[in-house]
């Protein structure tokens, strides 16, 4: 059973939060000298909430404000307006007290302590979150063999590679098994079968434990077992809903593969815009109106046409769009 | 809460080991500096002709800078250059994201290298100058040692605190740290006893907190100062421990909300 409910973990209420940054005016060796300062909107007005139980997936492109949102909820940055509440608690001001129900994990950081091996920061963990001896053991063990790292854990960090340091990082975070866990880009470097450990991780910690996970990626394997997505631009939320949802966004085209015995006939790339061309088969996105169009359905009729698909096109590939046209806007 | 706070110090220390041959190396380099310092003084004394300058014989000339190196052992303190690598290359999230204070968090993890001082270069040094001196010293005269090495290392890794909080303004401190430290070594007597200061000067350096960071522990050793002298100077030590601990909670305070995305 998904523990899902109403009982709010995070609320976020207009949150905003700017930045003042510099651009050089050139290239050269004194471009130092000739900054241009102007404030960065990194949040702007930004609110949600989060569910007990709910795997959020905070998305957008690079610099959408997602890294600096995780950062407040964390209680490292202090927002410049509006209001957010983790557990009840003010993540800036009770950053202690929230942070023993915490774990995060930040891809772009290093957590673990780099010249001793992983297993020494555990056992810190172990003391900081009163994890009791047994229940330490059985936990460690678990995860140890679930993310195979069995013959790394006990290595000096940095002699690990970036993705066997993202696995233990991951463990760190949920050993002391929190209520809430944020990723900031928690599987970069990390390999296929071990990020599907990871997904698998989180999706049985919420089932069992009821754990709330809010992550902040590119990848789109761990968008997929998100329940929710909350998309940033230019720090503004413009969409909160979830996967399916998000076609509402883009141009909801439709994306068909037809195959034919021979060649493609030209009256075929005149369905749609052409996607991906061979020799006797053509992928077109074309709007959902022409499915019912008599010239699609001639060409569905046509004998030369071997076989044919029409399908929705995937996440990855309408987040792609998504982004391409945040980015020309 | 407290054991969380000796399980930082124990993996700080555990880390630190791993450097064991070069912070060794480092620590008995320091040796160097006094060497140096016995041939300058024993050329000053022949110049003067005298068997004292400043009321210091050649002999207790030496015990002072020998146990300078011990006072300079405990203060040695990476906290300003820990916290300046985090603010510049962002590692302050990592240790924010953890359920400590920080500052409790970073003392506890400074607290490895004089640990590792004192045991690997501390002791052995000082039996060995008390060997090589043939100075008299009683349980007293060590208790007395061992309470100015902890004042000794309360005020330097504030300092060394307070700089590094600096870097969340100022990004990189070194410049500033470092001539902070070149002040407090004069004005500490690390290059000269601070009896060797004209009157005036001495009335002001006793006041001020850089004494317990070289002067205070040499002169205890070297017998410059009573047991009833030292209760004075250790109530000068505990006045500059408290304001040093106030700046330091309300810059770290203030600092704090200054923290930006990019530093973090």
């Amino acid at each position: 059973m998904v523990i899902t409910t109403r009982e709010s973990i995070i609320r976020v209420e207009n949150v905003s939060k700017a930045f003042r940054v510099y651009d050089t005016k050139d290239q050269g060796i004194l471009s130092t000298f000739k900054r241009r300062y102007y404030t960065n909107q990194a949040l702007d007005s930004v609110s949600f909430d989060v569910k007990r139980g709910e795997i959020l997936a905070l998305l957008g492109r690079n610099g959408s404000g997602k890294s600096t949102m995780i950062k407040i909820l964390m209680g490292i940055l202090h927002q410049d307006a509006g209001q957010v509440s983790i557990m009840g608690l003010n993540p800036y001001n009770d950053r202690i007290r929230m942070s023993m129900q915490t774990g995060v994990v930040l891809g772009a950081h290093n957590q673990l302590y780099w010249n001793v091996p992983a297993i020494d920061t555990f056992n810190l963990n172990k003391v900081l979150y009163n994890i009791p001896d047994t229940e330490f053991e059985t936990r460690l063990s678990r995860l140890v063999e679930l993310l195979d790292v069995r013959d790394i854990y006990k290595r000096q960090v940095r002699v690990l590679s970036l993705g066997e340091r993202m696995k233990c990082n991951f463990i760190a975070s949920v050993l002391h098994e929190p209520r809430l866990v944020l990723q900031d880009e928690p599987t970069i470097g990390v390999d296929l079968p071990s990020r599907n450990a990871i997904a698998n991780t989180i999706v049985e910690m919420r089932k069992k434990l009821g754990t709330t996970f809010v992550l902040t990626t590119h990848v789109v394997d761990d968008i997929l077992i998100a329940d929710r997505i909350v998309l940033l631009d230019k720090g503004k939320k413009l969409f909160d809903g979830d996967g399916t949802d998000i076609r509402k966004l883009t141009s909801s085209k439709i994306q068909v593969d037809l195959r034919f015995s021979g060649s493609v006939p030209q009256k075929a790339l005149r369905l749609g815009s052409v996607l991906s061309r061979k020799s006797s088969s053509v992928r077109l996105e074309i709007d959902p109106a022409r499915l019912k169009s008599k010239e699609f359905i001639g060409m569905l009729r046509s004998k030369d046409l071997v076989d044919y698909r029409i399908s929705e096109p995937g996440l990855s590939y309408l987040l792609s769009m998504l982004y391409s046209s945040l980015g020309k806007k | 809460m407290a054991n969380g706070y000796l399980a930082v110090f124990k993996i700080s220390f555990k880390e630190f080991l791993s450097y064991k041959s070069s912070a060794a190396l480092t620590a008995a380099l320091t040796l160097v500096y006094p060497l140096l310092l016995v041939f300058v003084w024993k050329a000053v004394y022949a110049s003067t002709g005298g068997a004292t300058i400043g009321g210091l014989t050649l002999n207790q000339m030496y015990v002072y800078f020998f146990f300078n190196v011990v006072g300079l052992l405990v203060a040695e303190s990476f906290i300003v250059w820990q916290m300046r690598d985090c603010v510049k290359e962002g590692c302050l999230a990592s240790d924010l994201a953890r359920p400590v204070a920080y500052p409790k968090f970073i003392f506890a993890t400074a607290l490895s290298q004089p640990v590792f001082n004192i045991v690997f270069a501390g002791i052995p040094l000082v039996a060995l100058l008390i060997v090589a001196t043939g100075i008299t010293v009683t349980p007293l005269t060590l208790a007395m040692f061992a309470l100015a090495l902890c004042v000794d290392y309360a005020i330097a890794n504030l300092f060394s605190f307070i700089f590094g909080t600096l870097t969340i303004y100022l990004t990189d401190v070194s410049g500033l740290f470092n001539a902070f430290l070149g002040m407090a070594t004069l004005l500490g007597g690390g290059v000269m006893p601070l009896l060797l200061f004209p009157a005036w000067a001495q009335h002001v350096l006793y006041l001020l907190p850089f004494q317990f960071i070289v002067f205070v522990p040499s002169a205890v050793m070297t017998g410059l100062i009573t047991a009833q002298a030292f209760l004075g100077f250790m109530a000068v030590g505990a006045a500059w421990i408290a304001a040093l601990l106030v700046v330091a909670w309300l810059l770290w305070k203030k600092a704090r909300v200054m923290i930006n995305a990019v530093g973090v």
